[in-house]
């Protein structure tokens, strides 16, 4: 590590270290989901990064408390920021509605609602995040209906102040 | 540990002092008429000036230079700001959270699935996604459907290569 003086660490170093394996979190993420098809790719593609991180951070003797707070905070911003961009690619509405309007040019909104997501239609929609939530054990579906389990309530209730808070209406 | 602190807590206060200046203000402006729907080039804007915010704030607290603590503190806020817009963005538009924070806002938690569809009508979420596309410039209206403009256009064959790339044969 080189340093400007006792009191000017350069650290600038480590960074731009971080831009430079950045690309390696897509590239790992689509070689595993390719080979593998799993959903637990990007965890695994998140963990092999931030492995090689460390990894580095060690090989080039720089690990000080400093430069762990700035690989950690630049691996985990990379690694949500790729997973914002994934998700909307992989989960956004309306970039979906996109594609419909592609191959069904002139579609009403009837037939966007029956036809969305290849004729599968917006039931699946909600079919797919209903099982999601399930899944994450947020809710327990029975034939009466939905119950939020306490972890569900409790990010729910988290939602329902912050929405009140910054005044957003129509959300969702 | 005492050591690891010592050094860490400039830094880290740093990036706490310039996030707490960007949530006021977007509490504000949040308030305010200036906000239009989700805003978000208000709330990148916020951030920048919360970044901006957080040296004058730490020098008129009297503090040591901030200049030593900018690389880590800038990287730690970056995260601060990434975890924000996930909140604010699943806030905003996730289904999940809407479904949850419905189930949460009544007295059981509980929801039959009528009482659902009357609160939060799937074609709702549908019209309001188109209303923004066309807002936006994505879509238009055109003889009772609708048709993507250019930018649709384009988006959307971007949208169905990287599908293909990540093997995502139903995106939405």
């Amino acid at each position: 590590m080189t340093t400007d003086g006792p009191d000017m660490p350069d650290e600038s170093w480590v960074i731009l270290g971080m831009m430079v394996v950045a690309p390696l979190l897509p590239a790992l993420h689509l070689t595993l989901l390719r080979w593998s098809r799993n959903i637990a790719a990007l965890r695994w593609a998140s963990g092999l990064h931030g492995l090689l991180c460390v990894v580095l951070l060690w090989t080039f003797g720089a690990a000080t408390p400093r430069t762990a707070l700035i690989v950690f905070s630049l691996w985990l911003t990379l690694c949500l920021g790729y997973l914002q961009v994934f998700s909307m690619l992989t989960r956004s509405i309306s970039l979906r509605l996109l594609v419909e309007l592609q191959t069904h040019p002139g579609a009403t909104r009837e037939d966007l609602f029956r036809d969305y997501a290849g004729e599968r239609g917006f039931d699946w929609l909600q079919e797919k995040r209903l099982s999601g939530l399930t899944r994450l054990d947020l809710i327990r579906r029975s034939e009466s209906g939905l119950t939020a389990t306490r972890s569900g309530f409790v990010l729910g209730l988290l939602a329902v102040i912050s929405k009140r808070v910054l005044a957003l209406e129509d959300t969702g | 540990m005492m050591a690891v602190v010592h050094e860490l807590w400039q830094p880290v206060a740093l990036a706490c002092l310039g996030f707490v200046g960007f949530f006021l203000l977007h509490l504000l402006v949040w308030r305010t008429p200036l906000r239009r729907g989700l805003a978000y080039g208000w709330l990148f804007g916020l951030l920048i000036v919360g970044a901006v915010l957080a040296p004058v704030l730490w020098h008129l607290f009297g503090l040591d230079a901030w200049d030593r603590h900018a690389l880590p503190a800038a990287s730690l806020y970056l995260l601060l700001a990434m975890l924000y817009l996930h909140f604010y963005s699943g806030l905003a538009r996730s289904l999940s959270v809407r479904i949850l924070s419905e189930l949460a806002s009544t007295q059981c938690r509980h929801l039959d699935m009528a009482e659902l569809s009357r609160r939060y009508p799937l074609a709702d979420i549908l019209a309001r996604r188109l209303d923004a596309l066309v807002a936006t410039g994505w879509i238009e209206r055109h003889e009772g459907g609708y048709r993507n403009l250019a930018r649709g256009h384009r988006w959307a064959r971007v949208l169905r290569g990287i599908a293909r790339l990540y093997r995502q044969d139903v995106t939405g």
